[in-house]
């Protein structure tokens, strides 16, 4: 190890949650490989990622979990919510079985993850356009009232794909450091020297007390 | 030999002590052995002047502190003697120190030994269920209260541990339950454990319970010590626990079926057994066994088996083995492992010959049997010591095998040839040297060992494999080792049937399956085109329809589309069946559950193989999601596709430990960078980095871009490696045995986690407390359990797993709710169920039953109106119903309740009773009259408005607040007749409806008057009377105008006071304003008792 890709001074666990189907792999290979197939295996279980930006001079390097979406995996792919500080819910603009399932997937959430966990709701396939089903103003109303946040993209043209990571990442990303600003750091910011494994109990600390406040 | 305890005064009279210790002494009759003194002469006198010859040896009981001594075994060997003495040693002298007092001691001594007499005489005795067995048949049942279908398959002597005390007793092995009773000291010790509770079954010795079987359930640990038979009934408890886990897996009748042939089955030296079905699941037992040591279809029985050797052309050598009969296949193993294995299958047998002194010599005394087949190969068994049994044995199987002439169906497909004919992948010229050397080596060892299904599996034949299949005999050889090609015989034009039938058919499994096919090999030609992804969508389809209880899960595409670039079509579809059945079992059904126990399996090995790396790797938290994704696409996913194809190579010859033990080399040979990562991620990706770089340069990569991933090791090295590292410590015995160990965690963790989580949900409905809850969702399994269904998990939300039928709601309800009391109890149990039942199913869930006991039990008083209103309202309380025989007397009942009201003689029996009826018919109508899509919608409209909104409503979908219809004169009626019903024990509160009524009633002529509008109606004196305002809810009285103004739905065109209403507000206001009935229906009700009473109850009387 050692390499200048293990050189950060954040580390953030994210991971890509929805309904089979509706591009999470896409979204994972154009944000961190910047490929796009058409055609990929479905994911079995669980796959992983990983990819740095930079925000406010910082390095953030977000490691992302592609879960299976399959209804019969989800006690397998609930154990991997365990640390993570993100969650991107994605649902397929054309596909309005997969909207409704939002509801059920951020019980999942509720459920498994980190009670904080920071979750956008990420309308994917933007590009169908004559196929849309389901309006933007809703999807975001929606989002509204249930606290999320919300972006549409297309990793088929690659269409708000880096902002929407960018955006989850930079979030994540404030409520960690002016959780450090407050509270002078105790060893909680994860550095490739200290102890990584401090980082996300500590992300997910401070991301709880800054929503409370 | 064990004999009834008798006491005994003269301790040493006529007898030697060899041995003697605390509590019990070992004597010999004196004059016999050694010693021939004066005394021994004497004894020997007195014996032959008494005509008594007592047996030579014998074992007293003592204590200290008494002159009584007890005879408890006699013998007429040393031998004998040595043994009993021997066992009253390690088994009873061990726990005797923990009695308080000697008279216990005595007590318990005496006891243990009169239960080994009763079993010993068993074993002389027993037969078929003999009238002894039933004896304790009908003991079981009435000492457990167990309903009469509940089997008795065993029973045991042994010791219970309760504290710090054993207790003497006999422990009963059933279906479902295992149990122990005793009764000493005076004292009665019962117990009864649901195999479906049980986590845990280990042999256990240690000091404080030396020998002892320990079952762990979710309340505690149980030790049972002093078994005769050890061995034999920690076994079957094992087999009968399994066959619980297997029950919830599978979600199938829980029904055990007994094998009926086993009673007329022509059987030698078969051993009597304390029951028939003892005998059944033993000789289950041993089938699957036999059935997975050479891969045969599951259903197949085993026969017997018999000693005798097979003689080996290839070598010219008779082996010693064992030779075993099925009702289709003949199969021989060596003694030593992996030397030679055969399978026959019957319907190949030409002819069945006595072949005697087989020729060479070398086993010439004893019989030969030669079998010829129809494939003109025979084969030589010889010294079998039973010749003639075997012959008639065989003749016998063979006059039974069914005729089956399987025509072809035709469709509108033809089946595809295996996809690499027709997508060739280009290959260079030492590829292709390669791949032709080892055709040619195949070639020359198939010459050797046969082809086909009764080739002789040899040690070279298992090295071949392990050094890659050619692609060209992949598909013939995987489905000849995997055993799928008996089973495609066995059902010869089933797949056929299945596609033509699929193919048709629309569902959910048709649509996923849809949704995959271009996401399964994308890589390879074949299934860049539509003749490789039809061919992929049939063989999934109609398995899904052959296998309802996996239906399609992803990863079963990846495995098929690899599947088929080598096999025909048909033989890929039983491949799949084969490894979805047989070698990963339970893998792909709906929770995985099979691929997690496998997890559990993987983690156990590594902790035992490398305990360091499972230490981090558990500090990480990914031993048990490491290799999911590896075992459940057997590393297509993960590898380079042509590596893992030579994986499969092994999987399907030597099984399922075959991906065990590739994963622990993979895991060893990285182990040192593994042990140096600091985070999940890190070590995922060490692995992923490992696997993608695992190469063969023996095949064509299918992906015709430029390897990135840097190289790390040739795949026959790895595979070679796992065989040297791991292949004998991983066997497929101990993957059998640990998966049935892991499979009572994995069922019982996802059990607690439905559990769990349909409380969580259940709580937020905040009528029931935790603890209510918790007891109630006890009550719900015990019903469902007894009426043999298993909640099985559903996608709308947990509670949805637990749903009960309308005879268990009635049960449950009727034993809880206070309203379910009365004369009337029938029918309004029937209406809550019918305002519970979302979808009309029949079938309410876990959250509409503790709702409806909630909201009869803990509610505030309005809603607890509200939801009996609007259990009353149309169309859920249909005109069908109202018109039926007895309506006119409930009418009059209710109408002349007016004047009824001062004298409050309980109404006659006759009109109770049909007031019941109406409840059952009501029940039997809801099955078959559905509602009309208009009236579903206002049904639907009542329940949310009574219950108030379901969580979990798609997002999107904005709740219609629709207040429930006004109530037609006759719908009111039944209210009121409810109502009544529910208060006629206290008259000041039946005085109160009474009085609640006659406004109520006024009311309802008030709006029948065509000439009164509706600012009358609101300003009436009797709602500003009545009305209080915080009664009244703010949403509801702007809707109140509508309400009232809205007609019912299903309002009877005929009835004549078509226009006579209440409102629900009216309904409200008046009836709150009745302090007594406000306090009645605000009554918190506890329901703990009657839970309890519910759960103790006995089953004998409800099951019939």
């Amino acid at each position: 190890m050692g390499t200048r890709e293990d050189e950060y001074d954040y580390l953030f666990k994210v991971v890509l949650i929805g309904d089979s189907g509706v591009g999470k792999s896409s979204l994972l290979s154009r944000f961190t490989r910047n490929e796009f197939n058409l055609e990929s295996k479905s994911t079995i279980g669980v796959e992983f990622a990983t990819r740095s930006i930079e925000v406010d001079g910082k390095t953030i390097k977000a490691q992302i979990w592609d879960t299976a979406g399959q209804e019969r995996y989800r006690a397998i792919t609930s154990a991997y919510y365990r640390g993570a500080v993100g969650a991107l819910l994605v649902y397929d603009i054309a596909k309005h079985l997969s909207y409704e399932n939002v509801e059920r997937w951020l019980r999942e959430l509720r459920d498994h993850a980190d009670q904080n966990i920071l979750i956008m709701l990420v309308g994917n396939k933007s590009d169908l356009r004559h196929l849309r089903s389901i309006p933007t103003e809703e999807a975001k109303a929606f989002a509204e009232t249930n606290g999320l946040s919300f972006i549409e993209t297309s990793a088929l043209d690659s269409t708000n794909v880096e902002p929407a990571f960018q955006n989850i990442l930079t979030e994540i990303y404030r409520i960690v450091s002016q959780k450090q600003m407050r509270d002078p750091p105790e060893g909680d910011v994860i550095r490739p020297d200290a102890e990584p494994a401090d980082l996300r109990p500590s992300a997910a600390d401070s991301v709880r007390k800054q929503c409370c406040q | 030999m064990w004999v009834k305890p008798q006491e005994v005064f003269l301790k040493t009279a006529l007898w030697d002590c060899d041995e003697t210790t605390l509590y019990f002494v070992l004597q010999r009759r004196k004059g016999h052995g050694k010693s021939k003194g004066l005394s021994s002469l004497l004894v020997g006198t007195l014996d032959s002047v008494r005509d008594t010859k007592p047996a030579p040896y014998r074992i007293l009981h003592q204590t200290p502190n008494s002159e009584i001594y007890y005879v408890i075994a006699t013998a007429l060997t040393e031998q004998e003697i040595k043994q009993d003495w021997q066992w009253l040693f390690e088994n009873v002298s061990p726990t005797l120190h923990s009695f308080d007092t000697e008279e216990e001691i005595t007590e318990f001594v005496c006891c243990k030994i009169n239960s080994l007499i009763a079993t010993e005489q068993e074993s002389f005795t027993e037969d078929e269920d003999t009238i002894n067995y039933k004896n304790v048949d009908y003991n079981f049942h009435q000492r457990f209260g167990m309903p009469k279908d509940e089997k008795l398959v065993c029973y045991y002597s042994c010791s219970y541990w309760k504290g710090k005390m054993p207790r003497q007793g006999w422990l009963y092995l059933s279906m479902h339950y295992m149990c122990f009773y005793s009764y000493i000291f005076g004292r009665n010790t019962t117990l009864k454990i649901r195999w479906a509770d049980v986590t845990e079954l280990v042999k256990t010795n240690s000091l404080l319970f030396p020998d002892s079987i320990t079952v762990v359930t979710r309340d505690g640990e149980h030790y049972f010590t002093m078994l005769l038979k050890k061995d034999e009934t920690f076994a079957l408890m094992q087999q009968l626990a399994n066959i619980a886990m297997k029950q919830l897996i599978d979600d199938k009748t829980g029904n055990y079926n007994i094998d009926k042939d086993l009673l007329t089955k022509l059987s030698k030296n078969v051993p009597k057994k304390a029951s028939f079905l003892k005998r059944d699941l033993d000789a289950k037992k041993q089938s699957n066994l036999y059935t997975l040591r050479f891969r045969l279809p599951q259903v197949e029985k085993l026969d017997g088996t018999e000693e005798c050797t097979l003689w080996t052309p290839y070598n010219k050598r008779h082996n010693w083995g064992r030779m075993y009969l099925s009702q289709n296949f003949i199969c021989f193993d060596s003694r030593v492992a992996n030397l030679v294995r055969l399978i026959i299958p019957l319907r190949n047998v030409y002819q069945v010959e006595k072949a005697d002194s087989g020729g060479t010599g070398s086993s010439g005394e004893s019989g030969s049997i030669l079998i010829t087949t129809s494939y003109h190969t025979s084969f030589l068994f010889g010294n079998i010591s039973d010749r003639d049994f075997i012959v008639h044995k065989i003749s016998e199987l063979l006059a039974k095998l069914p005729n089956r002439g399987g025509h072809r169906v035709e469709g509108e497909w033809t089946p595809q040839p295996p996809l690499m004919t027709l997508f060739k992948t280009h290959q260079t010229s030492s590829i292709k040297q390669i791949q032709q050397k080892k055709e040619k080596q195949w070639e020359d060892h198939m010459a050797e060992v046969g082809r086909g299904v009764s080739m002789y599996r040899t040690t070279e034949g298992s090295e071949l494999v392990v050094k890659g299949i050619p692609e060209s005999l992949r598909g013939e050889l995987w489905s000849v080792f995997s055993g799928s090609i008996l089973q495609k015989i066995q059902s010869k034009g089933l797949y056929e049937k299945l596609v033509n039938e699929a193919l048709s058919s629309k569902n959910q499994a048709n649509d996923e399956i849809e949704r995959d096919l271009h996401r399964s090999l994308p890589e390879h030609p074949a299934f860049q085109n539509d003749v490789g992804i039809s061919a992929l969508r049939r063989v999934l389809c109609a398995y899904a329809l052959k296998n309802p209880t996996i239906g399609y899960c992803q990863a079963m595409n990846i495995v098929a589309s690899v599947l088929l670039i080598y096999c025909p079509e048909e033989q890929a579809f039983w491949l799949l069946a084969t490894i979805c059945e047989t070698l990963l079992p339970d893998y792909y059904n709906t929770r995985v559950v099979g691929a997690l126990v496998d997890q559990g399996v993987l983690e156990e090995l590594t902790k035992s193989q490398l305990p360091d790396l499972h230490a981090k790797l558990d500090e990480l938290g990914m031993m048990k999601m490491i290799s999911l994704s590896w075992f459940l696409t057997l590393f297509i996913s993960v590898m380079p596709y042509e590596c893992a194809v030579n994986v499969m190579d092994c999987f399907f010859y030597d099984g399922a430990k075959v991906i065990f033990q590739v994963t622990l080399t993979i895991l060893d040979v990285n182990k040192e960078k593994l042990l140096k990562s600091t985070e999940d991620g890190q070590a995922v990706q060490i692995l992923t980095d490992y696997l993608e770089g695992i190469f063969n340069d023996e095949a064509m990569a299918l992906s015709t871009e430029p390897r990135t991933a840097q190289k790390t090791i040739k795949i026959q090295e790895l595979v070679y490696q796992s065989y040297r590292m791991y292949g004998a410590n991983v066997s497929s015995e101990c993957i059998e045995h640990l998966r049935l160990k892991h499979r009572l965690r994995v069922v019982r963790h996802l059990e607690d986690s439905l559990e769990k989580n349909t409380l969580r949900a259940l709580q937020q409905d905040k009528l029931l407390d935790a603890n209510e809850l918790q007891e109630l969702l006890s009550v719900i399994r015990e019903e469902l359990f007894w009426a043999k269904r298993v909640p099985a998990e559903r996608l709308e939300a947990p509670y949805e797993a637990y749903r009960v039928d309308y005879a268990q709601f009635k049960t449950i309800y009727m034993a809880l709710s206070p309203w379910a009391k009365g004369d009337y109890a029938e029918a309004i149990t029937a209406r809550i169920f019918k305002l519970m039942d979302h979808d009309d199913d029949g079938l309410v869930s876990a959250r509409g039953l503790s709702l409806a006991i909630g909201l009869s039990t803990r509610a505030e008083a309005q809603k607890r109106l509200r939801a009996l209103y609007c259990a009353h309202a149309p169309p859920l309380l249909s005109n069908l119903e109202l018109r039926s025989a007895q309506f006119t007397e409930v009418e009059e009942l209710a109408d002349d309740a007016i004047s009824f009201f001062d004298s409050i003689d309980r109404p006659s029996e006759s009109i109770q009773r049909s007031v019941s009826d109406v409840g059952e018919g009501q029940m039997d109508k809801s099955t078959d009259s559905t509602y009309t899509p208009d009236e579903a919608l206002a049904a639907e409209a009542i329940r949310v408005c009574a219950l108030g909104l379901p969580p979990g409503a798609s997002p999107g979908t904005p709740p219609p607040p629709s207040p429930p219809p006004a109530l037609p004169r006759p719908h009111f009626l039944r209210l009121l007749a409810a109502l009544h019903d529910l208060t006629q024990y206290s008259t000041p509160l039946y005085e109160a409806v009474a009085r609640a009524e006659t406004l109520l009633l006024q009311l309802g002529e008030l709006r029948h008057r065509p000439n009164l509008d509706r600012e009358m109606s609101q300003d009436s004196l009797y709602l500003a009377a009545a009305a209080q305002p915080s009664a009244l809810e703010p949403d509801r009285n702007g809707n109140l105008e509508e309400a009232c103004a809205q007609p019912s739905p299903s309002k009877d065109e005929k009835d004549p006071t078509e226009d006579w209403s209440i409102t629900l507000e009216q309904f409200l206001a008046t009836m709150l304003a009745e302090a007594d009935l406000e306090e009645f229906f605000s009554k918190q009700v506890s329901i703990l008792p009657q839970l309890e009473a519910l759960r103790q109850r006995d089953r004998l009387q409800y099951v019939s």
